[in-house]
């Protein structure tokens, strides 16, 4: 049965075992278990200090898919990424490419810029409430110098979701960029030779012709990984709003934190935190899918 | 065997020897910002009349919500602490739980209860469902703040000033100047536990359900009053839609002239308001005469302990702390008043002080109004409260009428309260 294979041999077979167990501990003590007893708690009416706990099978999930709170919480941050995705990633992008085609002061811009990744973003909040106070905030008082009345960016309704978004493609801009910066990084010089040498003589030919398809994967991951990044949305919600005013900014990982930690309702909170996990997993799963066909594509 | 038990008592009796001659109680409570003075000052000379008795603080947590959260993580875990303090509005998850101990017991057993000094009507604010689970610490009631200077200004009389809504906003009205950035009027409709919507039903004379918490009772005409007067603050007494913290800070810069808040912050912006401008306090307006009420808002102490003999020392400690000493204390430290009758009568204790501070004096005067903070019922409690600011909060931007928002927040409350 041995047939010379190394991996048959039961005293490798243990060591393999042996030496992959502490990775499979930790992720057993501190993934897989916790995920778990989320969703065994998802199934019971279980509140926080509660002396018992009644399983109460779906329930919570029909409560959930018939509260109005948590559809719109659910489209808030659907919104939100549909927002902040397209804006970082392409802010992201510009700002590599000009970066790259500079010719003084790259490291300048590349620390600058990458600087709203480094800083905490709960502190880079009340700056932001600052910069936003509706009568004595620089950039109220900026845009009436242009004539412009800014008024109150965090309580009206219609605004505070976006404001927050804006935020959101501040502080995730600067990762992208340097995602997009490794990326430009290894295309081979001499594509762009032999596409002069084809005639794509302008800039935006180039661009189109090598550096975009050449970047496929690297967008792609980019994508992703903002997408789950702006799914997770939470502290600048907390710090600024509270998922105010009138629920319009309420996002998934902040109405999960109300009801399990405000309002003690454990089981509801981890059936909400079940479908952030659903969502984030399948996001996961689009990538490695995708990320798999387009490997093959040289 | 009869050896052996004699044995057994003999070793238990060694064991707990060391335990009465010092039980240590491990005390937690809130908001250290305002309380942190006041009850170490309390623990060191409770411990100084009590040798026998140590007392050890927890972390405290910065506000009421946390200390909740912090005393049901405990109960998960069995690191409870003896005696907690809580915000008046959450002692019914901790009853409801089996969590806090009911003193009904203790109370029975003291001597000279009724010269104690704890009045039956403070002490009901404390009782969950007929049970004592609370001891009045510190208590609070929403009164309104004013800027002398502002109210002359505008041609109002300080010692005189107007007892009905529609006064006040007429008053705001002369005061309010945005040109100049001062403000007439704001009330801080989002305390809390809707404590400020329960404060304009009930000083109406409604309550928040009927009284077999079956059903929605703000829906009445005490709730359509109080829910158009929070609509008038808007349209007739020119309310800016701002927060809590704009709206203090523009107080104690002297830009607001009149704000409806509670005591609590009345020894703290005493001091801020120092040299700016001549603080005063008047009191809330009641609008249905003797059948007002005015929720109490503030802390409570509450006993965790199963121990039999940490349950004595934990009461000791919480009849010190809620007593007249620990009310001194209490009061000199914080714009709170007592739950103990005696200090204010005693001049050595506050009496002087309430003599001197006419400003602490005025929510004394409203102590015949007292009502608890009521807390809804079943699973769904704090949820309702959430619910309720949201409605509210649409009436204060305008963006629902106040009868729609009262309509649409019964049918919300009545579909969370339990079938």
């Amino acid at each position: 049965m041995t047939d010379g294979n190394p991996h048959d041999n039961p005293g490798e077979r243990r060591a393999a075992y042996a030496l992959i167990s502490p990775a499979w501990a930790m992720f057993v003590v501190l993934l897989a278990g916790p995920s778990l007893a989320v969703v065994v708690l998802s199934l019971t009416d279980w509140q926080l200090g509660a002396p018992t706990m009644n399983f109460i099978g779906l329930g919570n999930y029909q409560q959930l898919f018939a509260d109005r709170v948590f559809w719109k919480s659910f489209t808030n941050t659907f919104v939100y990424c549909l927002v902040v995705v397209p804006g970082s990633v392409f802010l992201g992008l510009g700002l590599a490419l000009l970066i790259e085609g500079a010719t003084f002061g790259r490291a300048f811009y590349r620390a600058a810029y990458f600087l709203p990744v480094t800083s905490t973003l709960i502190a880079m909040a009340v700056v932001w409430e600052f910069l936003l106070h509706p009568s004595v905030g620089l950039i109220n008082v900026v845009l009436e110098q242009v004539g412009i009345t800014g008024g109150d960016w965090l309580k009206n309704p219609g605004k505070a979701l976006f404001t927050l978004a804006g935020i959101g493609i501040w502080q995730s801009a600067g990762l992208n960029m340097v995602l997009f910066m490794a990326g430009l990084k290894a295309i081979p010089p001499d594509l762009y030779e032999a596409a002069e040498i084809d005639g794509a003589s302008s800039v935006w030919e180039r661009f189109r012709c090598v550096t975009w398809p050449m970047l496929g994967p690297a967008t792609l991951f980019v994508t992703v990984v903002s997408g789950i990044r702006s799914f997770q949305v939470f502290d600048t919600v907390e710090v600024l709003t509270k998922g105010g005013p009138n629920k319009s900014t309420e996002v998934l990982l902040y109405t999960m934190y109300t009801e399990a930690f405000n309002f003690f309702r454990t089981g509801y909170g981890s059936a909400i935190t079940v479908v952030f996990l659903v969502v984030v997993l399948a996001l996961t799963l689009l990538q490695v899918k995708a990320g798999e066909k387009r490997t093959h594509y040289g | 065997m009869r050896k052996l038990l004699g044995l057994a008592a003999l070793a238990a009796a060694f064991i707990a020897g060391p335990a009465t001659a010092q039980t240590e109680i491990v005390v937690q409570y809130p908001i250290p910002d305002i309380f942190k003075d006041v009850h170490e000052e309390i623990a060191k000379q409770f411990m100084a009349a009590n040798p026998n008795i140590k007392v050890k603080f927890t972390q405290p947590t910065k506000e009421y919500e946390d200390a909740t959260q912090q005393v049901l993580r405990n109960a998960v875990t069995g690191q409870l602490p003896d005696v907690t303090f809580q915000g008046l509005n959450r002692q019914r998850i901790l009853a409801d739980r089996n969590i806090a101990q009911p003193l009904d017991g203790l109370i029975a057993a003291e001597k000279d209860w009724a010269k104690a000094g704890y009045d039956g009507a403070l002490l009901t604010l404390g009782q969950v469902k007929g049970k004592q689970y609370g001891m009045g610490f510190s208590l609070s009631t929403p009164i309104i703040y004013f800027n002398a200077d502002l109210v002359k200004k505008a041609g109002g009389d300080p010692d005189n000033f107007p007892k009905t809504w529609d006064g006040i906003f007429a008053l705001a009205k002369k005061i309010n100047d945005p040109a100049n950035k001062i403000a007439g009027f704001h009330f801080d409709w989002d305390i809390t536990g809707n404590w400020m919507w329960q404060a304009l039903v009930l000083s109406n004379g409604g309550t928040m359900l009927t009284p077999d918490e079956t059903k929605v009772a703000f829906d009445g005409p005490a709730g359509q009053k109080a829910i158009n007067t929070l609509r008038l603050m808007m349209t007739d007494g020119g309310m800016r839609d701002v927060s809590q913290a704009t709206a203090l800070q523009d107080f104690v810069s002297g830009r607001l002239g009149i704000w409806a808040h509670s005591t609590s912050r009345l020894g703290g912006v005493t001091k801020q308001s120092q040299g700016v401008f001549p603080l005063r306090t008047a009191t809330f307006p009641l609008g249905a005469g003797a059948e007002s009420r005015l929720p109490a808002g503030g802390n409570v102490a509450m006993m965790l302990a199963k121990d039999p003999a940490k349950q004595k020392a934990a009461w000791e400690y919480i009849k010190f702390a809620t007593g007249p000493v620990g009310a001194t204390v209490m009061v000199k430290g914080t714009g709170y008043f007592p739950a103990n009758a005696l200090p204010a009568k005693d001049a050595k204790m506050l009496g002087d002080f309430y003599a001197q501070n006419p400003n602490h004096r005025v929510a004394i005067g409203q102590l015949p109004s007292m009502t608890a903070w009521y807390a809804f019922p079943g699973e769904n409690g704090l949820k309702i409260t959430d619910v309720i600011k949201d409605h509210l909060q649409s009436v204060v931007n305008g963006s629902a009428k106040p009868d729609e928002a009262l309509k649409k927040m019964t049918a919300d409350t009545q579909a969370l309260l339990p079938k």
